[in-house]
């Protein structure tokens, strides 16, 4: 158990940073998932830490170490492979003994402790066996075990779950998410499933192109996005985003997009005012915080239904709303009424709207 | 369905049953034939080295008339033969062992390892693949004269110990290996050379039995290099020793052909052990890849 600290960390592989100038502090004992589309450089981050990867510019920190110049072995950090890299040629006994047998660990000891994580595991039954004989589900487990076996100070694990179906994904995840709080060690995932990341993450890191766009807790990434890439990324369906302007009208200042306007209330204004660069912005409003009317109702906006989406559970409506489509869940009170070709009208909840700048997609409120 | 359409589809069926029968009849005949072109010149060597010494016939004849088993006997005591088996095993088996092991660990680190001017050695040491070995000759007996190796087992098998097609061979084998095996070694505490010894020595056996039967082969039926090292009848090996039997003036068939024959046997016997790694060097290579 220990802590991480990440400073400044760099990777560049010939002209692409595939790292940019990142910064992360994981607490001791915290399960934090770098979360990002492929190719956004957190595999790139975490193999930095394994020691596989040497970055250009900053340090890496496990406790009060500083293991930039470290070989993976001697960082006493475990990694969980996205393929599971399990020996093809050993049994799984031997796969899980392998790190002790190379740390020198006396034999009867690498016994009992191999049995102990078997049995955690539930892989007691398939130690005689060879990998290629075990279901995905289970080699998956053995690679788990591979790396708890050792009992390291950090576990890195890459898209632990991408190569299993999705009803066992569900379950691995609850699983996975028990076994590192009962053994309380410090881990960082690495997943590009947003579900994944909201689901078992004590912390969420979201990553796009080699920068570190948003650090913080699964609700605050979600409620409080800290830029449109985030916004958009986490959430689905993401989040709507108009771009608009601020113009003043009757002495207030409201947001005009396609012919419509969007009064600001008090409390918006002051900080708009303080922070907005330009007058052009973008207001950012989640589906399930637009509510759409058969009728029109006070500071709503006329649309018109083009798509509807069934999500089994619930639908989403595609709602042309001047030059924009805004998704929205179909409220289930108004059911199968809704139809594509319907005038319908939308309303905002007000508390739950975003402001981003349009140059930079930052947040202003 | 009426009785004209069923006995309409009974004559289809026959009709595609005999086209296929003559298809495969085709395909047989052609692969018997193949077999025996490939078997001919084996089932010759036996048949001859049974055959009386005045053996040119007209016609010549495939099945001796009379089985003549002493030829054996007298091939095998016309010169020491156990001594020059011997001597064969001990230099197949040193650059055998030696061809492995070197090219394994050569392929790996062409195949894995980071270092400046990898490409270039490589190609430069794929390039070597195109000089005859007549040409190397010379200075490789003058080397080992220098070394005073002339008749020791070290210098017939020191030139032949390190073979680029062994490493090119072992490098692209290696090249398929998936990374993270590699990466999980590391982390699980390998050195480079644990890693060669405990993840990619095992998992190479289709490699090592592929280079094996190469390597046999090769230096079992060496001949050119241990006649020029050696002059000691002591150190001969058994290709030399087969020589003796052609002679300025003439060749005695009968007996080259039993010593021929006995000394073939190793060979057939290697291949038929190995085949299977063999074969199965195709089939892992692409499932690898």
């Amino acid at each position: 158990m220990a802590k991480l600290v990440i400073k400044n960390l760099v990777k560049r592989f010939g002209k692409t940073t595939a790292v940019s100038n990142l910064n992360l502090n994981i607490k001791e004992g915290e399960l934090v998932v770098l979360l990002g589309p492929s190719g956004c450089g957190k595999t790139t981050t975490l193999r930095c830490i394994a020691g596989l990867e040497t970055p250009d510019e900053g340090e890496i920190w496990i406790g009060d170490t500083l293991v930039n110049d470290m070989s993976p072995k001697d960082r006493d950090v475990a990694m969980v492979f996205q393929t599971y890299a399990l020996y093809p040629h050993m049994t799984i006994y031997d796969n899980l003994a392998f790190p002790l047998k190379m740390g020198k660990v006396p034999r009867r000891e690498i016994d009992v402790k191999v049995k102990k994580v078997a049995q955690m595991l539930g892989i007691g039954e398939l130690l005689d066996r060879k990998p290629t004989q075990l279901s995905g589900g289970q080699q998956q487990r053995v690679a788990l075990g591979a790396a708890m076996v050792r009992e390291p100070k950090v576990f890195l694990m890459d898209e632990p779950l991408s190569n299993i179906d999705a009803k066992l994904r569900v379950h691995m995840r609850a699983e996975i998410k028990k076994l590192q709080k009962d053994l309380g060690v410090t881990t960082i995932y690495v997943t590009h499933d947003q579900i994944e990341a909201m689901t078992m993450a004590d912390r969420v890191a979201l990553i796009i192109e080699g920068t570190l766009q948003q650090h913080g807790s699964p609700s605050d990434i979600y409620n409080h996005p800290a830029n449109t890439f985030v916004g958009t990324f986490v959430g689905s369906p993401p989040m709507n985003l108009i771009e608009c302007s601020l113009i003043e009208m009757n002495g207030l200042l409201s947001l005009e997009f396609g012919g419509f306007v969007y009064k600001l209330n008090k409390n918006i204004v002051g900080i708009t005012e303080k922070k907005a660069g330009g007058s052009e912005l973008v207001l950012g409003i989640r589906p399930e915080d637009l509510t759409l009317h058969l009728n029109q109702v006070e500071g709503s906006y006329e649309g018109k239904v083009s798509i509807i989406e069934s999500l089994g559970r619930e639908s989403v409506a595609y709602v042309g709303v001047g030059a924009d489509i805004l998704k929205i869940f179909v409220p289930k009170t108004l059911g199968f009424s809704v139809k594509v070709g319907d005038k319908v009208w939308v309303s905002f909840d007000e508390d739950k709207v975003h402001i981003f700048d349009k140059k930079f997609g930052k947040i202003l409120i | 369905m009426n009785e004209r359409d069923i006995s309409q589809a009974t004559v289809r069926n026959l009709i595609k049953r005999i086209a296929g029968i003559v298809r495969r009849t085709w395909v047989h005949i052609f692969l018997l034939t193949l077999g025996f072109v490939v078997l001919m010149p084996f089932l010759w060597m036996i048949t001859t080295s049974l055959k009386p010494l005045e053996l040119m016939r007209v016609p010549p004849h495939l099945i001796p008339t009379h089985f003549y088993w002493q030829n054996y006997a007298i091939a095998l005591e016309s010169a020491p033969f156990g001594r020059y088996y011997l001597n064969t095993i001990i230099v197949t088996i040193g650059i055998v062992v030696g061809q492995l092991f070197l090219s394994s660990l050569a392929g790996y680190a062409f195949a894995r390892l980071r270092f400046p001017g990898r490409n270039i050695l490589f190609l430069v040491l794929l390039s070597t693949l195109m000089i005859p070995i007549y040409i190397t000759l010379i200075p490789s007996y003058l080397i080992i004269r220098g070394f005073g190796l002339v008749n020791t087992y070290l210098g017939l098998i020191l030139p032949f110990l390190v073979s680029a097609f062994g490493i090119f061979l072992f490098r692209q084998y290696y090249i398929g290996f998936p990374k993270d095996l590699e990466d999980k070694a590391l982390m699980d505490g390998c050195s480079r050379l644990q890693i060669w010894r405990h993840i990619f020595l095992p998992l190479s056996k289709p490699a090592f039995a592929t280079l094996g039967i190469f390597a046999f082969l090769f230096a079992w039926n060496s001949f050119l290099w241990p006649l020029i090292v050696t002059t000691d009848p002591d150190m001969w090996t058994i290709q030399i020793g087969l020589a003796m039997f052609s002679g300025r003036y003439g060749t005695q068939w009968t007996y080259l052909m039993a010593g021929t024959t006995i000394s073939i046997i190793p060979a057939i016997a290697i291949f038929i052990i190995l085949q299977k790694y063999y074969i199965k060097h195709l089939a892992l290579s692409a499932r690898l890849g």
